[in-house]
C-alpha cells in the first residue's frame, strides 16, 4: 500500500510503471510491485512543490486521453497496448512541455528498475564482483589490482616514457602561472 | 559534536562566535579554518549526517537521501536543465566526482578586469590552493584505478592530436569503485564529510543535522544569528525550532540556496543582485557504443579531461554512472530502452562542459523553495552541438559503431560521415538533453557594489558581519570544475576573519 500518495495517484503510476518498464519476450521479471514500493519512496523525499506538481502530471496524463486519443476511457484503464502507443505521443510530442513529463516519470521508473538485481545481472552489471576484486587492500595502501590490467599497462608504459602528462594543478595548456 | 533530529525533542537556543550555514565545499572548509584558530564555531546542515558505513551502489536508496529535492531539481528553461547537487553533512563534495583543478588564469584576469578583485590573482591564490590540495589530498590516479574506456579514449584523443590531461581528483588510494556519486563507500574520496568537517568537530565545532536556515537575523544592519527548522528525516517536516544567536554569520548554501536564504531574510538585496548573474556550466553527453566489451564503469568515475577545447569553452570527460542513471538519457522505454541498455558493457559515456556565455537568475517562489531559471544563448548552443560533433569524432575515433546523441530529433548515428547531420538537423535549443552539477554567480564578488552581493572577501555589501562562502560569489563561470576553487575562496575569507578577529568576532 503506498504511503506517499493518494490511491487514485497510485493507480495511474503503477499503469504508467507497466507502460514504460523496459521488457522484452524473454525477460520481464514482475517487479512492478518494488518499483511502486521505490516510487513511493520517492514521493516522500520530494520538495512540497514537487509534491504537487507530480501527482497534477500524472492526472494531466490520466485525463489527456480525452484530447490526444480521443477518448473518454482514462490513461490507466486503456490496455498495455494502447496505454504505450498514448505513451509514445507524449514523449516524441512537438511541445517540451510534454515530452518533459514523460521524462520526469521515466526517471522514477528507471532509477529502480536497472538497481533491481535481476536487471543488472541481465544487463552484466556485476559491480559486486568488481568491488571483491579490487578492494583487496586498506585505504592506507595503493590499489594493488587493476580495474582493467590492459589498460594499467598501457598508462604505465605511457608513464615510464614520461608520455602520460603533467598532474599540475592548472587546466589547459598552462604549466605554471604567468604573472606575479 | 553532531546532533541529529532524532535527537531533538524541543526547541532549541544555541550561542557561538561563528555560525556557518552549510557544510560543503565552502562551509566545511570555513569551519575548519575558524574552529582550529581557536573559534567557537556552529555549523547547520538541512541535509542529514551519514558516513561511509550508511553508503551503498543502490541509487533508489542513495538518491533520496544525498542529494537535495531527491534528485528532482531542475533548472527552468528551453530545455530544462537537469541539475543534481548534494543534501548532506559535506554536501555536493560528497556526491561529485571529485575532480580539482585551479582557476584558470585568464579566468583570474577577468576577475581583476571586469569585478575589481584585484587581490585575487594566480600567485596570490597559490599558498591557499596548496593548503587545500594538502588537506583533501589531491592526487592524480594510478594506472591500477582506470578502466579500459579511459585507455580507449585516451589512444584517440592522442591520436587526434588533443590535449588529454590527467585528472587530479581529491582521493587516497582510489581503487576505482566508480561509486563517487553515491558517496564512497570506502572513504577514498576526501570530501568534506571525512575532511574538513572532522577537523572543525575536532577543534570543538558543533554540527546540526537535518537544520535548515529559514532566515538570518540582524540588527541595525548587523547580522546576529538565525531561526533554523530541525527537521525530521522521514516527513522532511519541521519537528522543532532552532535560535541561534551569533557574533558572526556566514552563509555556505550554495548558488541557489543562498540566494534564496538572503531573499527570505531580507538582506544584502540593496542593489537587487541577490539571485541575478546565475551560471551552470550546462552539459550534454554522448554515449558510444562498440564492439567489444569494454566494462566503463570498471574504474574511477572520470581519469582524464580533455582540454584541447577549454579555450573554446568546452572541456570534454568520462563520466562513469549507474546504469540507472545512464539509463535516463537513453532514447524511449519499454523494449528499446532495454535493448540499449543490454549493450551496457559495450558502453562508454563522455560528456561535455559549456562554459557559460549567458547568465540567468534564481528566485525564491511564494512557499519559500528556491528556483533557478536559465536560458542557453545562441554560442552555448552552437557550443553544445560542436562538443557532440568532437565527442562523437572521438567516440568513432576510439572504435564506436555506433555514438547516441542528446537531440530529441537526432538521436544516433554510426559513422564519422554522419557527424555533419549534428549541424544539418537544424536541432532547437529546446531537444538539447542538458544536465549540470554546477552553479555559480548569485551572490557574487565585486569591487563595485552596485554590481555584486559581495566583496572580495565575501563580506556582505550593505550588512556587517554577515559572509557568503560559497560557489554563489565566484563572479563568472570558471570553465573548470568548481571545488578547488570554492575552498581555497573559504580558505582565504576564513584567514581574513582571523587576521581581522577585533573586528568581526569581538
Amino acid at each position: 500500500m503506498p504511503r506517499n500518495m493518494s490511491r487514485c495517484t497510485a493507480r495511474i503510476l503503477r499503469a504508467l510503471i507497466q507502460t514504460l518498464k523496459p521488457r522484452k519476450p524473454d525477460f520481464d521479471p514482475p517487479i512492478e510491485d518494488y518499483l511502486m514500493e521505490i516510487a513511493d519512496n520517492f514521493m516522500a523525499a520530494l520538495p512540497s512543490h514537487m509534491k504537487i506538481l507530480l501527482p497534477l502530471g500524472l492526472y494531466l496524463l490520466e485525463f489527456g486521453t480525452i484530447i490526444f486519443v480521443p477518448t473518454v476511457v482514462p490513461f490507466s484503464k486503456l490496455s498495455l497496448e494502447k496505454r504505450d502507443k498514448y505513451l509514445k505521443g507524449w514523449s516524441e510530442s512537438k511541445i517540451p512541455l510534454r515530452r518533459d513529463l514523460i521524462k520526469g516519470l521515466k526517471a522514477i521508473c528507471m532509477i529502480g528498475y536497472y538497481a533491481h538485481p535481476e536487471v543488472m545481472k541481465h544487463i552484466g552489471y556485476n559491480l559486486d564482483q568488481h568491488l571483491r576484486k579490487i578492494n583487496v587492500a586498506g585505504i592506507d595502501q595503493p590499489p594493488s589490482v587493476a580495474c582493467s590490467e590492459e589498460a594499467a599497462q598501457y598508462f604505465r608504459n605511457l608513464d615510464k616514457e614520461g608520455k602520460w602528462g603533467t598532474t599540475d594543478g592548472l587546466p589547459g595548456k598552462a604549466r605554471e602561472y604567468s604573472e606575479g | 559534536m553532531i546532533v541529529t533530529s532524532d535527537q531533538v525533542n524541543k526547541n532549541l537556543e544555541e550561542k557561538c562566535q561563528v555560525l556557518v550555514i552549510g557544510s560543503g565545499a565552502g562551509g566545511g572548509a570555513i569551519a575548519a579554518e575558524l574552529a582550529e584558530a581557536g573559534v567557537d564555531v556552529l555549523i547547520l546542515e538541512e541535509g542529514g549526517y551519514y558516513t561511509s558505513k550508511d553508503f551503498n551502489s543502490n541509487p533508489a536508496q542513495m538518491i533520496p537521501m544525498l542529494y537535495r529535492d531527491a534528485g528532482t531539481s531542475v533548472i527552468v528553461g528551453s530545455p530544462s536543465i537537469i541539475f543534481s547537487e548534494g543534501c548532506c553533512v559535506g554536501g555536493s563534495t560528497v556526491i561529485n566526482g571529485g575532480m580539482c583543478w585551479r582557476a584558470p588564469e585568464k579566468v583570474l584576469k577577468r576577475w581583476q578586469t571586469e569585478f575589481g578583485l584585484n587581490g585575487i590573482t594566480a600567485r596570490a591564490m597559490e599558498p591557499f590552493y596548496e593548503k587545500v590540495e594538502k588537506i583533501i589530498n589531491v592526487a592524480p590516479q594510478t594506472p591500477e584505478s582506470l578502466s579500459k574506456a579511459e585507455m580507449l579514449v585516451h589512444k584517440a584523443a592522442t591520436k587526434l592530436g588533443y590535449l588529454i590531461r590527467r585528472d587530479r581528483r581529491n582521493q587516497l588510494n582510489c581503487t576505482g569503485e566508480g561509486l563517487c556519486v553515491f558517496g564512497c563507500p570506502t572513504d577514498r574520496k576526501r570530501s568534506v564529510l571525512v575532511t574538513y568537517i572532522p577537523k572543525a568537530l575536532a577543534a570543538g565545532a558543533r554540527l546540526y543535522a537535518d537544520c535548515k536556515a529559514m532566515k538570518i537575523t540582524a540588527k541595525d544592519g548587523r547580522a546576529n544569528g538565525a531561526v533554523a527548522h530541525i527537521i525530521d528525516r522521514k516527513t522532511k517536516k519541521k519537528k522543532h525550532t532552532l535560535k541561534i544567536s551569533a557574533q558572526l554569520v556566514i552563509t555556505s548554501c550554495g548558488a541557489i540556496q543562498t540566494p534564496s536564504l538572503l531573499l527570505a531574510s531580507k538582506l544584502g538585496n540593496a542593489f537587487k543582485q541577490v539571485g541575478k548573474n546565475f551560471l551552470c556550466h550546462p552539459n550534454v553527453k554522448v554515449v558510444g557504443i562498440f564492439d567489444d566489451e569494454i566494462r566503463y564503469w570498471a574504474g574511477v568515475h572520470q581519469g582524464h579531461q580533455i582540454h584541447e577545447f577549454l579555450e573554446e569553452g568546452m572541456i570534454f570527460a568520462l563520466g562513469g554512472v549507474h546504469p540507472s542513471l545512464v539509463s535516463l538519457s537513453m532514447p524511449g522505454y519499454g523494449k528499446r530502452n532495454l535493448e540499449l541498455m543490454e549493450l551496457w558493457n559495450h558502453m562508454i559515456v563522455g560528456g561535455a562542459l559549456i562554459d557559460d556565455t549567458t547568465c540567468g537568475h534564481v528566485s525564491r517562489l511564494p512557499w519559500g523553495a528556491a528556483m533557478a531559471f536559465y536560458q542557453i544563448d545562441d554560442v552555448e548552443y552552437e557550443r553544445m552541438l560542436r562538443a557532440v560533433a568532437l565527442m562523437s569524432e572521438i567516440m568513432f575515433t576510439a572504435g564506436a559503431r555506433k555514438v547516441l546523441l542528446p537531440f530529441f530529433q537526432l538521436q544516433e548515428i554510426s559513422s564519422m560521415d554522419e557527424i555533419r547531420k549534428i549541424f544539418q538537423y537544424k536541432i532547437k535549443k529546446a531537444e538539447i538533453e542538458t544536465l549540470t552539477v554546477h552553479a555559480f554567480g548569485t551572490a557574487r564578488m565585486c569591487a563595485d557594489p552596485s554590481r555584486g552581493v559581495v566583496n572580495q572577501w565575501g563580506e556582505v555589501n550593505e550588512v556587517s558581519k554577515l559572509f557568503v562562502i560559497d560557489s554563489g560569489i565566484i563572479p563568472t563561470s570558471l570553465g573548470v570544475n568548481p571545488q578547488e576553487t570554492i575552498m581555497a575562496l573559504a580558505t582565504r575569507s576564513g584567514q581574513f576573519i582571523l587576521e581581522n578577529k577585533q573586528k568581526f568576532i569581538s
